[in-house]
Order: structure tokens, then sequence, then C-alpha cells
């Protein structure tokens, strides 16, 4: 029987020799890993595995005579993300949000007026009013049309509640009404603000353009400068509301995130994460092979570091100046959050580096885990067997149609592992870090889910779109139709299929943007690291030299990382697929089937 | 679709209601969810009394297929003409004018193919 303890899951076949040098697989069984891998908490989900086996084989755990361990490989990955830039907004300058049903149309221009107050205007003054939460429409409305009718110029309404239509539709003159502003007691009174509302259909157009704010305001050429960030971050929206105020500014500010050093066998690469991923990802090929990777002390990126550092102290018990970082992937994202000093909530896009880092020790205390193995099954032997990576390429040779020289690409939750086994029969290995758990990381801040939970669903599932009660609308165009009406939280809402039940999404972003996220985060880590590890592992660097490659492991299972993966390597004219074990397990068990077949190689039955 | 036609064929969500019912706040707030998003309709007070039923009628009479039917204590359904009388697409005692402005959001909602707005406070 050949266990392998992985990041994500323990897998387990069990084999049987049936004539001399012959193998013959009767059961296998997988169960999540419990505890961090290579820790005595693994043992758990070992037995839950082999319970599993063994009643599939319609055995006792007695009945086995030995089990191998595998030796894991010693890593393990963490990832985090640094926000680069950050958008402020001081003295609310500008409203950029986009109420999904504003009033009346145009431009409208004027000074800010709480309707209560509107009494003590005079004629012939421009107006914008300002409409708390505790007036009711029917009365705001009422009011405006009194101060239209003694000769008040009302150009456009600020609203708290969702009522810009109603209010829109119960006065005597058209104008542009921008409705659920949450903090409508922060709108300063008082000051010069244009209002904008789109016809339907399309986008703002006046208040979008430097030159249209410049003219609404009287800028000079200057101020003009000033303003061309609230006039880009409203560019798209349907409504808008400006407020110039006499210290009013909106600035983007890049973040310090601090620096990270690479230390190489051929120098050392000092580099600021605000440089963005492109740049951190050349320095780290410039020193290759790395040595270790250390963070700027005091900053956001040192702290991250050192936890991936302090989680391997804990598994190891090694001192914390023997761990070293030995890769880092960095991707370039975008997060979503919600701009300071804001009115209404209003979201803009920063900048954002994910890190996914990687460290590798000496070796994991596999032992202690087989001691332990050893009290829950005293009847049983228990060796440690067989460098991981040679166990992967033995399992994952099993694939039908596949010949040195081969590479397996293991890729998982924590790091992706890449062994080559050369036409002479040398193997090569190489640890990246960056995988499973990094996409999900990726979807959960682009699409600002703050569940991680959910992103993993997004990264694991295709999505569809209720289109009405009776169907829905998968990602690739085609139509489901249901007999029975689908419930009506789902309707029009964007759903991950999870096993046939469909899961509401919820957030407004659309399937499309979902999906884009989704493969491009795929590709950012997968595809980088595919071809990241070829090169690392081909003896000659080049990925041409390289005949087949197998992907293994968690995220080989996935619905579209493989193609994704295939589609890139078929360019360098590789065969490239997800691994099928043993011509029946698909990409799982490589490493459990070879820790059973190893054994023939080497055997040591009396 | 439709099996009668009150107001000729123009596309609108019909609220059919109890005659206690027709200087209702709560409706005329039904309304204004309704009003809000844009899509026009039409209120009629009729004799029965169950809101399932007068919801089921006034979403086939409906060209637009959606309906509402309000009935005492404050019992609101929305239906859409596709689906069965048993199976509406709520079932609700609203209570607060919010509430019954987030139903008549809903009914627009329904007809924009937008999703629906929960009837949770957002407070």
């Amino acid at each position: 029987m050949g266990v392998d303890i992985g990041n994500a899951t323990t897998e387990v076949a069990i084999g049987k020799i049936e004539a001399e040098q012959e193998f013959n697989f009767i059961a296998e069984g997988e169960h999540q890993t419990t505890g961090l891998k290579g820790t005595e908490e693994n043992i758990k989900g070992i037995m839950n595995a082999l319970q599993q086996a063994v009643q599939e084989a319609d055995l006792k755990l007695e009945d086995l005579d030995l089990i191998r361990l595998n030796e894991a490989t010693p890593v393990i990955g963490d990832v985090a993300m640094e926000t680069i830039t950050e958008t402020i907004i001081t003295e609310s300058t500008m409203i950029g949000h986009n109420p999904s049903t504003p009033g009346g149309v145009g431009l409208g221009v004027g000074k800010t007026v709480m309707i209560t107050e509107l009494d003590s205007c005079s004629a012939g003054e421009e107006v914008i009013v300002v409409i708390p939460a505790e007036i009711d429409f029917a009365i705001a409305a009422e009011n405006i049309n009194e101060g239209l009718a003694r000769g008040i110029e009302v150009n456009g309404a600020i609203v708290q509640k969702d009522d810009a239509v109603l209010i829109a539709n119960r006065i005597d003159k058209q104008m542009p009404i921008v409705d659920e502003v949450k903090f409508i007691d922060k709108v300063p009174l008082d000051r010069k603000a244009a209002v904008e509302v789109a016809s339907s259909g399309g986008t703002i157009q006046e208040l979008t353009n430097p030159y249209g704010i410049a003219t609404v305001f009287d800028l000079d050429a200057d101020e003009t400068k000033h303003i061309v960030p609230v006039a880009r971050s409203l560019i798209g929206n349907h409504s808008a509301v400006v407020i110039r105020t006499p210290q009013g500014d909106i600035e983007e500010k890049r973040i310090p995130a601090g620096k990270i050093i690479a230390f190489g066998e051929s120098g050392k690469e000092k580099i600021a994460v605000d440089q963005g991923a492109e740049e951190i990802m050349k320095s780290i090929e410039k020193v290759q092979p790395l040595k270790d990777v250390k963070g700027e002390s005091g900053t956001n990126v040192s702290g991250m570091l050192e936890r991936v550092r302090s989680k391997m102290k804990q598994v190891t018990g090694q001192n914390l100046s023997d761990i070293k970082i030995k890769d880092i992937l960095a991707v370039d994202t975008f997060v979503p959050q919600e701009v300071k000093g804001g009115l209404a909530g209003e979201h803009s896009l920063e900048n954002a580096v994910g890190l996914a880092a990687m460290v590798e020790t000496s070796q994991l205390p596999m032992q202690q885990i087989a001691d332990a193995l050893v009290q829950e099954l005293p009847e049983v032997e228990i060796e440690i067997a067989g460098v991981e990576a040679n166990m992967a390429i033995s399992g994952a040779l099993t694939t039908p149609g596949t010949d040195k020289p081969i590479v397996i690409l293991d890729m998982g939750g924590g790091s992706t592992d890449a062994a080559v086994l050369t036409q002479e029969g040398n193997i090569h290995t190489a640890h990246l870090s960056g995988a499973g758990n990094m996409v999900s990381m990726i979807i959960e801040t682009e699409l600002g889910l703050e569940d991680f939970d959910l992103a993993e669903r997004i990264k694991k599932t295709p999505l569809a779109k209720v289109e009405s009660m009776f169907n829905i609308r998968h990602e690739d165009g085609t139509v489901h139709f249901y007999d029975e009406p689908l419930a009506p939280q789902l309707f029009s809402k964007v759903v991950s299929l999870d096993e046939g039940e469909l899961v509401p999404i919820p957030t407004d972003h659309s399937m499309k943007r979902i999906r884009q996220v989704r493969r491009d985060a795929k590709k950012d880590v997968f595809v980088r690291n595919a071809v990241r590890a070829l090169k690392r592992t081909i003896p000659t660097g080049n990925i041409r030299d390289i005949g087949f490659v197998v992907m293994v492991g968690g995220s080989a299972l996935d619905f579209e990382i493989p193609e994704l993966i295939s589609n890139e390597l078929s360019n360098y004219g590789v065969v490239a697929g997800r691994g099928n074990i043993r011509g029946m397990m698909g990409p799982r068990n490589a490493v459990a089937t070879g820790l059973v077949l190893s054994y023939l190689n080497n055997p040591r039955w009396n | 679709m439709t099996t009668q036609n009150i107001n000729g064929n123009k596309p609108m969500i019909y609220i059919f209601i109890t005659s206690d019912y027709k200087d209702s706040e709560l409706v005329a707030h039904i309304g204004y969810g309704i009003e809000e998003e844009g899509i026009p309709f039409k209120t009629f007070v009729q004799e029965k009394n169950n809101s399932q039923e007068l919801a089921y009628n006034a979403a086939q009479n409906s060209s637009l297929g959606i309906g509402l039917g309000v009935t005492s204590e404050d019992q609101v359904v929305l239906q859409m003409a596709k689906l069965s009388k048993e199976n509406p697409v709520f079932n609700k005692t609203l209570n607060s004018n919010e509430q019954a402005k987030k139903m008549g959001s809903n009914a627009a909602r329904m007809v924009k193919g937008l999703p629906f707005k929960s009837f949770k406070s957002e407070e």
C-alpha cells in the first residue's frame, strides 16, 4: 500500500502481488489532508483514506503487509496581496457611483442647497437640491415645483433614497437626479456642484471630460490638471456628481509596500514591490538559482515572508534562520477598494501585487508520522520510501501514451512541482511557488468577494446566468431548460454550477467579467508556472527538447487549467495533457501508485 | 397569452387588490417601487379575497406576464404568467412601506431581467 500525503489531499493505493513482478491494484482511497502536511495531525486523514481503500478492497486494515509513506517534498507555500495604490478624496469632491435608476437626464450646475432651505433662495439663483432620506419624495417634488414657480433655477438633485425616478416624474422641469447617495450628510452645502445623468443606454459625457469639468467650474490650466483623476474615475458611469470645494482634491497615491531582497547564487537584487509583478519576476530570474528572499524590515512584504517562515518552523522545528525562501511568484492584480472620503460608498480599482512564496527545508519529519502510524496499526510494517518526485514520475508513466523524456507537473494547492525524467534516466526537479490557493486569492480580491470559499467555488466550477424562471445560459452560450421553476433568489443571478446545483454568486459582476478574472488568474499562475518549471527542469533549458508533459495533482482536475497549459505548450510542440494514472485514475494517485510500483524495483520481501 | 385584456395590449404590470386596499399606503408603495424602475403598472379592485388567486389572474392578464395580488393582512403575492397558482415567485406578508416598495421593484426587475432586491432592511 502506498500513502501520499499532499498539501491538500492524502491519497492511498493498495496493490497486491499476483504473479511474480506484477502488481494488481485493487483499491484506492483519498481524504482531505488533516493539518499541515508533514505533521502528526496528518494521521487522521491517512486513517480515513486507508479505511476507505480497505473497505473498497473488502479487506481489513490488519490484512495489509506493508505501508509505504512518501518522503514528501518539504515545500510549503503561502500567498499574500499588497495594494500599491490608493485613491483618496479630500473634502468630498465627487460622487462617482452608479445607482441603477437615476432620474431625468442632462447636466445641471448650481449651488448645493438643502431641500428644506429652498425657501430662502431668491429667484434666478441656480441651485442643486440635496434631499436626505427623511424627506418623502412627494414632498421633495412639491418643494422643487414651488421653487421653480418662484423663479429659482433648480438644475438638479442629489437624493439619499432610491427615489430619483419618482421625483423626476413629479416635477415640472427635466433635470438630472442622482440617488442612493449613502452619506448625503457629507455633501458640502453652499458649494458649486454639477450633476450629470446620461440618457438611457449611454454614459456621461461632460464630467468625464477634464475640459468639461473645467468649463463648469471655471478652472484654470493648473486646476484642470488636478481634476484629471476625477474625470477618469467617472468614465463609464451613467450618472455622477462633482462638487468643488476650496481644498477639494482627489489623488491617487502609491503606497510604499516595501522592497523585496532576493539573494541568489550570483548576487543580490533589491526590488520595490510597487514596481509591479513584471519587474519583481525579472529580478528573481536574474539571480537564479535563489538562495533566499527577504523583505525590507518593517514593511508588509517582510511580514508576509516571515509568516511563511514561521509556519515552516512550526512544522519542522528548525531554526527560523535555517528556513529559506526558494521561490516567489508575483502577479499583477486589481483590488476594488472603497474610496476614502467617498460619499456613496463608491469603489475604485487599485493596483495590487499578489505574491506567493515557497520555502524548502532539508526534510519534513516524516519519521514522526510513520511512528505515530505504527501506534495505530501495530500489525502492519510501515516504511518511508522514495523521493516524492521519483514516485510521481513512476506513477505518471502509467498514463497510456507516455514515454521518456517526460516532465510531470504536479499542480497542487500550495506549490507547482515539476520533475523531468530524461532519456538517460536522470531525474531533475523544481519546486515553484504559486498554485491553486493563489488563483483563489486573486479571484477573491479582484472580485472583492471577501470570502475565500466562494472564490474557491468560482475557481472550480463553470458559470451560468439564470435568464428566466425556467432556463439558464451556460458561459459557453448553450441554454439549459428546467421542468420546475427555479428559486426566486436565483433569478437573473450569475450562478456557479456545483455538480448540477445552482449556487448564486452574491456580487454585481457580470458572468463575462467573473469568467475573465477566473481564466486570467489561472493563466497568470499556472501557465506562467508551467513554463517556468519546464525551463528550470529541462537540462537544456529548451522546452522543445521534451516530448511529454503529464499534469497531475489536484489542480490538474480543474476543468480548464490543463487546457490552458496544453494550449500554451503546443506552441513548443510538446504533448501536454492531464495524466491518467494506470489508465483509470485521472490525474490523481500518481505518487501513491509510484510508491507501490517502486517496491518491485527494491524488494525487501522476506 | 392573455385570456382577457382589461386595458388593451399595453405592456404593464397588473396589481389586483381587494376593495379595502383601494387607498392603501402599502399598495401605493408597491407602485412607487415599480415606478422607480420605470415600468408602467395599473391597479384593479377585484372581488376575490385570495392573494394567490388574485396574483395569478393579474399575471395572466398582464401582457408582461407579471402580476401582484394584495389581500387582507398585507399578504402580497408576486406572480408570473408561466408559474402555477400554487408556486408564485414571492408570497409574503409585508410589514413596512419599505418592503412594499421593494416588492414593487422586484416585480419590475423581473420584467427587466435584473436580480431581486433583498427584503431585509439595509440598516
